[in-house]
């Protein structure tokens, strides 16, 4: 009998062991990274950085210009997104549960989220670039990163809106409205968190992303604000690229840092927003 | 829209109402959930005025019945039906091909209160919408209806307030509420009293009998005291079927078969 209590104690603790060690060892790994970002980059960071073009390559100067390709480029992104998620969403979650059409569909979701992002840079490429011969364009390049930011969203809006338990459904029938008004009266306000998440999770994830738009989009040096939709821009992780490729130069490693410190803040306050909009939107809908 | 008016004045029920001698009339009803027979074969009906209370025990499926009368069952996907259900004269699936209009005619409370996370004056509303109210006209109608649910004097200085900070009960006549306000011909009531206080629950009971002077209502109760207070027909099911039916004073004399008498004196049914 004691002996019983005595493993079970025995085992419990082990587990307990396990998870602390893999709790330690994934906060480990974030903090290291995220700390020797911060320590190397922070000396590059100043009013001047953020606030001048690049120069010289990127060895002197800032990278204004990079921030605001980056910003342009996923905003666009963002507004083109949006309103396709929530539309998909609303066609499957309305029409589509039951249907083969509809599983075909979040099936193709999942799939095209797992797709690595260089595949989308190379169907911009031949698509975009070559066939329908855009040359380098930032507006081209949001596309691209839009469709990739598709399939989180969508998933994110979508999976919002099948949790709204159903009963609200059935109170707005039982109140005579119909289907198009149940749905802008309960089933979007109700799923307003996902469709902020899930874009703001997109962004994060596009804004970080150099594969898909490298070809298509950016220009290394001698970029400033576009006046055109077919015009390059320069981005961050673009930019940090290029600043790699010249690593043995102390400077231009200096300010490579100092653009991840931006980018990575930049990710993190993307996330922090979604992780914030979930907390407060998720906390209007319920009790 | 006025006000709604259904305890000011007579009620303004359109003529077909006024030409029919029956609210609800089910011939030959069964419901199924999948293969699965829940209610089996019943013939009822249900006049035009007056409040019928259905009782029996937990499962006979009392719920599936009512939610089968405006419909809101359609929404289950393995729910179905056959047999003729007939409410205010029209039947229900080819005399009102367009369901809203159902919905809107036969009002319906549910089991458990279920308010929509905005406001008590938006819940209160949010049938009405689509017509067109002024401000003061809307203010009306939330005030009568909250009134009405004897709701009024709890919420009064909270009408912008979030309806899901209500308590179970006052949540329970919110939804009453906002089903009065549409000014159904019929009501349909599950258990409207299950979670609330004895006060209110009175005043409710107060008020069903007063809306059943005009309208009418079908209401679940476990409670058989206040079948007894407030119906004049009730209907006993069980298992599926009805074991007998009946106005108030038939159902709770000596007269009653065996098994109602069993079910009401000692809330037991072998059937
Ligand atoms: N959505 C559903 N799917 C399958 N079966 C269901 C569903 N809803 C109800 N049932 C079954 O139908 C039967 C009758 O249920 P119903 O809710 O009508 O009973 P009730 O008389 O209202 O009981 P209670 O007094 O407990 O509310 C029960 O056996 C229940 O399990
Ligand atoms: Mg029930």
């Amino acid at each position: 009998m004691c002996d019983r209590v005595n493993i079970r104690h025995t085992k419990e603790r082990c587990f307990a062991l396990v998870l602390r060690a893999s709790l330690l060892i994934c906060a480990g790994t974030l903090i290291f990274l995220l700390g020797s970002i911060f320590v190397k980059g922070i000396g590059a960071i100043s009013l001047q950085f953020l606030f001048m073009p690049a120069m010289e390559f990127g060895k002197s100067g800032g990278v204004f210009y990079q921030i605001l390709g980056s910003m342009l480029m996923v905003l666009v992104a963002a507004a083109l997104v949006v309103p396709l998620a929530i539309g998909t969403s609303l066609f499957q979650y309305a029409f589509n549960t039951r249907t083969s059409i509809g599983y075909l569909l979040e099936q193709s979701l999942y799939a095209l989220n797992a797709i690595p992002s260089i595949t989308y840079g190379i169907f911009g490429l031949i698509f975009f670039v070559n066939f329908l011969n855009t040359g380098i364009s930032w507006f081209v390049g949001s596309m691209i990163l839009a469709i990739m930011m598709l399939p989180t969203t969508t998933l994110s809006t979508y999976q919002a809106m099948v949790a709204i338990p159903k009963i609200y459904h059935e109170n707005a029938a039982a109140l005579g409205l119909s289907k198009s008004q149940i749905i802008w009266r309960v089933t979007l306000p109700q799923s307003f968190h996902g469709i902020v998440t899930g874009s703001l999770i997109g962004l994060a994830r596009a804004i970080g992303e150099t594969a898909p738009i490298m070809f298509i989009a950016t220009a290394f040096s001698g970029v400033s604000v576009p006046k055109s939709l077919v015009e390059p821009v320069s981005t961050l992780p673009t930019h940090i690229l290029e600043l790699a490729q010249q690593s043995t130069d102390p400077q231009a490693l200096q300010n490579a840092w100092g653009a991840s410190l931006i980018l990575v803040l930049l990710v993190s306050g993307f996330s922090l927003l979604a992780l914030f909009a979930r907390s407060r939107l998720t906390g209007r809908g319920q009790k | 829209m006025n006000i709604p008016n259904l305890l000011l004045v007579s009620s303004n029920q359109s003529s077909d109402v006024d030409v029919q001698s029956h609210s609800i009339r089910l011939d030959g009803f069964s419901a199924y959930y999948g293969k699965n027979c829940i209610v089996s074969d019943i013939n009822l009906k249900l006049p035009i005025k007056g409040v019928t209370c259905l009782v029996g025990p937990s499962g006979a499926g009392k719920s599936t019945i009512l939610r089968w009368l405006n419909r809101i069952n359609e929404e289950t996907e393995s729910a179905s039906f056959s047999g003729t259900v007939k409410v205010l004269g029209r039947d229900i699936m080819s005399g009102y091909p367009d369901v809203t209009e159902l919905r809107r005619r036969v009002g319906m409370v549910f089991q458990q209160p279920c308010v929509f996370p905005c406001s008590i004056y938006d819940n209160i509303l949010m049938g009405l919408r689509t017509q067109k109210l002024s401000k003061a006209q809307a203010r009306d109608i939330v005030e009568h209806g909250l009134k009405l649910a004897s709701l009024w004097d709890e919420v009064s200085n909270r009408l912008e307030g979030r309806a899901d900070s209500l308590s179970l009960g006052q949540q329970q006549r919110l939804c009453l509420a906002r089903a009065l306000v549409l000014e159904p011909d019929v009501l349909l009531l599950d258990e409207p009293t299950a979670s609330i206080d004895p006060i209110s629950s009175h005043a409710i009971e107060e008020l069903v009998i007063s809306l059943g002077r005009k309208i009418s209502i079908v209401m679940v109760t476990h409670n058989i005291g206040q079948a007894k207070r407030i119906s004049d027909h009730v209907v006993f099911l069980c298992d599926g079927k009805i074991v007998e039916q009946g106005t108030r004073a038939h159902m709770f004399s000596p007269r009653c078969s065996a098994k109602t008498k069993t079910y009401i004196t000692e809330d037991f049914c072998d059937c």
